[in-house]
């Protein structure tokens, strides 16, 4: 049991995420603004939740190379909230909204594994998040309608530079080990709760 | 009074202890033995490493305000961790060595703060970092030997930082210093006493 097993078992749900109308909708810009924002804010909080995260990894890394890697990767995090904010100032989004059902499934359901269970059980249940967008960033990069108001956020996610974090993410699960089914557990609770997350913001703008 | 303020002002010899050392004033008229220094440098590095663990429980339930000023602390600690690996090549240190029983003490008594109650645990952290300024601060400008050390912990980034930090415990603790943040404080300024007596005599 493996990262790349991990993945391959969970890619109906990841075709799913990338057949969603919320996804569909960034790539060829037919989303509405307002479902894009509710999205952002939400995301802001999320990201919020998986910084910490990251924290907790830092506090448990059982090596140096681990800890180092962990503040890569909370450093990549706090990027992706810089990216948040310049959406913020561009489209007036609230970057500090309560969270929806959806986001609090996710970001409870994370924080308690990452605070009550081993590291790599915790990068079990983050590594979705990180392989999904990097996945989708590059599925959508095909055909992406350059005119689409979304498309910084298609290019984010498919360049090589995020394919690096997630990779980094997946060796340290690979090396770490731990207690297979637990991981696939976790790893297959996340790929739902991230589709349930794009669902949730779809539905804002319907 | 800042709680902050507060809390130094009425323990001035617990401060004086943590913050004064014949070690630090060895390191300012030039007569701390290298290998005392190597020796505190080694297990420094063992306080660093769990120094960025405390920092990582402690953001854990930080208020997203204070966010910014602790991920951008504990980055720094984690940078320290690279730079105690860059001068162990250079002054030959061993850096996979056990920890001395007052680091040991120490190690635990910050990953046990650092769990508490946040207004607490910041009190500890800021106490820490504080203490730590301060202290190298009292070591200036350094004797030739150590003066690149000195100067890299005693400095006007590292006191904006420490100045942010008794910024949050001023919030936290609004009507004053509790009986438990006190209590944190002082745990801090005990370890912090043992932590500079430990390579040397006297």
């Amino acid at each position: 049991m493996d990262s790349n097993s991990l993945w391959a078992a969970n890619l109906p749900t990841a075709n799913a995420c990338l057949r969603h109308p919320f996804v569909t909708g960034i790539a060829d810009g037919a989303l509405p603004l307002e479902a894009f924002r509710h999205y952002v804010g939400q995301d802001a909080f999320f990201l919020d939740a998986f910084a910490r995260a990251y924290a907790l990894g830092l506090a448990k890394a059982p090596d140096h190379d681990t800890m180092m890697a962990c503040k890569a990767l909370l450093d990549g995090a706090l990027n992706e909230v810089g990216l948040h904010a310049a959406y913020a100032a561009k489209w007036d989004v609230d970057l500090h909204p309560a969270p929806t059902p959806a986001t609090s499934a996710y970001t409870d359901f994370l924080l308690r594994v990452a605070a009550l269970e081993p590291l790599p059980h915790a990068l079990a249940a983050m590594a979705p998040c990180m392989r999904l967008y990097a996945w989708l960033g590059q599925q959508l990069s095909a055909d992406l309608d350059a005119a689409s108001p979304y498309a910084e956020w298609v290019r984010t996610y498919g360049d090589p530079e995020f394919d690096a974090l997630a990779a980094s993410l997946e060796t340290m699960l690979d090396q770490l080990g731990g207690d297979p089914a637990a991981m696939e557990r976790h790893y297959a609770t996340a790929m739902r709760l991230e589709l349930a997350f794009f669902a949730s913001a779809w539905e804002v703008g319907q | 009074m800042s709680a902050s303020d507060a809390l130094m002002a009425a323990h001035p010899r617990a401060w004086s202890a943590a913050t004064t050392a014949p070690f630090l004033d060895g390191a300012r008229d030039g007569s701390l033995a290298e290998e005392a220094f190597d020796r505190w440098l080694e297990q420094d590095h063992h306080f660093v490493d769990a120094l960025v663990r405390a920092w990582g429980l402690l953001l854990v339930r930080a208020p997203r305000e204070d966010f910014d000023l602790l991920l951008g602390g504990l980055r720094a600690f984690v940078d320290e961790l690279e730079w105690f690996e860059q001068i162990a090549g250079t002054r030959g240190l061993d850096l996979t060595g056990p920890e001395l029983p007052a680091a040991a003490s120490y190690n635990a008594a910050l990953l046990e703060l650092a769990g508490r109650p946040y207004p607490e645990a910041i009190t500890a952290m800021w106490a820490v970092e504080a203490a730590y300024l301060a202290s190298w601060e009292g070591a200036l400008p350094g004797a030739p030997a150590y003066r690149e050390y000195v100067t890299h912990w005693a400095n006007e980034e590292f006191a904006g930082f420490v100045a942010a930090l008794a910024g949050i415990v001023d919030r936290e603790l609004a009507h004053g210093p509790t009986p438990e943040a006190t209590e944190a404080f002082l745990t801090v300024l005990d370890n912090e006493a043992r932590f500079w007596g430990m390579t040397t005599r006297g």
